[in-house]
């Protein structure tokens, strides 16, 4: 780490707001606040960004660490929606599996497309993924028995035990906002973890790492299948937030906008694509809200950010990783 | 002598029509510091390509440590023991000198897949990395980024890198290319100290070096090798002198 310039005032603010913990503390207080004025509103909206946010970190974390541009996370996205339907449809509807059930479906699809995808680099690896995303795209759109094109609605919402918990959007929030702030604990840990430290290696210098004796191939793959995984458990949360589940969830559309989630919030840090997330969460609802033209607004936003290195605000206060 | 830490048996590669490797065998001893020498386009980075697993040779095998790794890649035959110092300073620019040099350290202390403890925690790599750097003289510039060294340097933490893995075998590709004089010769020198302790092939244009370091050298000649011996072999043979250093046939 390099050395802090003792920072003003302005620095510390932003420090501060950067830090990966205060997103996820913000969206908890409107949570809380909704709760004591009554306004159902915005749980729904925080529940929404915890769980965008939750899939963009475990893409931020690949494309960040790694230097994987995935270009088709929005399929593990979409298997974990649809493992909650197909489960409930099976009459599993406990959260406890659920979520493992979520993470391990999402996983196993990562696990093969992955193997392969990262047999090529850069552009390619772009297209390979995009191309594994699309044919779950089909695939899925091909179940009859699950609403085909059209989707079809979950059972009904997770159960604990037999208790219908999360009937309260309250609590599903709260699930949502947990599972985010234990993945982003898990993550923050692996970044500065011996396998972080190889992920970010072979992202600055295969050749180097690979001739130290790492296998950039499986620390690469690893980390693809984890981000699949967790994508996965966001993609569950989605299902039991919207009740419903179709193959639109794993749209190429999704994958795009969960990495300009990831670019507009900064990839360097993992905050960042939190911070991204609940970002464009926010201009959907209120610029979507009074224009119908709110992706002009979104696509102004993100050419000012890259253009302004604003994703780069971390660096005012000398602050790294 | 005993087995020889690399032997090299009838290595051939060829690009096209263009012979690169035509049929060298090679050994080097398990005490021994082998140069290898040949004037530009003789196949010397073929060959160290070859030896380090990131090109394939079209026929012949490569045994290190007493196993064939022919087929072996990079990071299998650098899990072996098999040390790199590359011809382009070769670190991870956006680590610091010692997260480099742990980071080294890591490859051959276990598993790499640890998700939890914090690398700066880990006392005994951060020691092992910090001696290493002390070795290469590079103490002091532990928490610089390693993209912000001096040319020197880069090459120094490069050594700091190979040496922390306690390496049984160290290929060295042109290691004092676009060093200054002075930083050529520590840089000879700290090899010197470690002669009899890891065996090494180095590649190297400065004949001073060479001459310092080499217990054996070999000549590579349009992929081919001419000749096999000591220094002194070395400068009274007439091919090398007309081929390489510099003399004209009669």
């Amino acid at each position: 780490m390099t050395a802090t310039p003792s920072p003003t005032l302005a620095g510390r603010v932003v420090a501060v707001l950067l830090h990966p913990a205060s997103a996820i503390v913000g969206l908890a207080l409107v949570v809380v606040a909704a709760q004591v004025f009554g306004q159902s509103f915005w749980t729904t909206l925080a529940t929404r960004a915890a769980i965008l946010a939750l899939a963009a970190l475990s893409l931020g974390f690949v494309l960040g660490q790694g230097g994987l541009v995935s270009f088709g996370h929005a399929a593990p996205f979409g298997i974990g929606a649809y493992v909650v339907l197909i489960a409930g449809e099976a009459g599993i509807r406990d959260v406890f599996a659920l979520v493992p059930l979520a993470f391990l479906g999402a996983a196993a699809f990562a696990a093969p497309t992955g193997a392969l995808a990262l047999r090529t680099r850069g552009v390619y690896f772009i297209m390979i993924t995009l191309a594994f995303a699309q044919m779950a795209y089909f695939v899925f759109s091909a179940l009859s028995a699950y609403g085909g094109d059209d989707g079809m609605s979950i059972v009904g919402r997770a159960t604990v035990f037999g208790v219908k918990l999360f009937r309260n959007d309250a609590n599903l929030a709260w699930l949502a906002i947990g599972l985010l702030a234990a993945v982003s604990l898990f993550l923050h840990g692996t970044v500065h973890a011996r396998f972080g430290h190889v992920l970010r290696a072979a992202r600055d210098n295969e050749a180097r790492t690979a001739a130290l004796g790492f296998s950039v191939f499986r620390t690469r793959l690893v980390a693809h299948v984890l981000a699949a995984g967790f994508a996965g458990i966001a993609g569950a949360l989605m299902a039991e937030q919207t009740g419903f589940v179709s193959p639109a969830l794993m749209n190429w559309h999704r994958s795009g906008e969960l990495i300009v989630m990831v670019v507009l919030g900064g990839s360097r840090r993992l905050s960042g694509a939190v911070l991204g997330a609940i970002a464009v969460v926010l201009v959907e609802e209120f610029l979507g809200a009074t224009t119908e033209y709110w992706k002009l607004g979104l696509g102004l936003i993100i050419l000012a950010v890259v253009a302004g290195r604003v994703a780069d605000l971390g660096r005012l206060v000398g602050r790294r990783g | 002598m005993s087995e020889p830490i690399l032997r090299l048996d009838d290595l051939q590669k060829r690009y096209g029509a263009l012979v690169v490797s035509d049929h060298v065998s090679l050994e080097v001893g398990a005490r021994e510091i082998h140069a290898l020498i040949g004037p530009n386009g003789a196949g010397k980075s073929t060959l160290v390509g070859q030896i380090a697993g990131s090109i394939r040779p079209d026929g012949g095998r490569v045994a290190f440590a007493g196993r064939d790794v022919t087929g072996m890649g990079v990071s299998r035959r650098a899990r072996l023991g098999l040390a790199q110092v590359f011809q382009t300073s070769n670190v991870i620019g956006g680590f610091t000198a010692l997260d480099n040099v742990r980071l080294a350290a890591t490859a051959t202390d276990g598993s790499s897949f640890r998700f939890f403890r914090p690398l700066a925690a880990e006392r005994r790599l951060g020691d092992r990395a910090a001696a290493a750097l002390g070795r290469v003289g590079l103490a002091g510039r532990e928490t610089v980024l390693a993209g912000a060294l001096a040319h020197g340097e880069k090459r120094a933490l490069e050594l700091a890198m190979g040496l922390v893995q306690e390496p049984r075998f160290l290929l060295l590709d042109e290691p004092m290319a676009g060093t200054g004089r002075e930083e050529t010769e520590r840089l000879t020198e700290l090899l010197a100290s470690l002669d009899g302790e890891i065996p090494m092939l180095i590649v190297e244009h400065d004949m001073a070096t060479v001459f310092r370091l080499a217990h054996r050298i070999t000549v590579l000649i349009g992929g081919a090798v001419a000749i096999t011996g000591t220094a002194d072999e070395i400068r009274a043979d007439r091919q090398v002198r007309i081929a390489y250093l510099g003399e004209e046939a009669p």
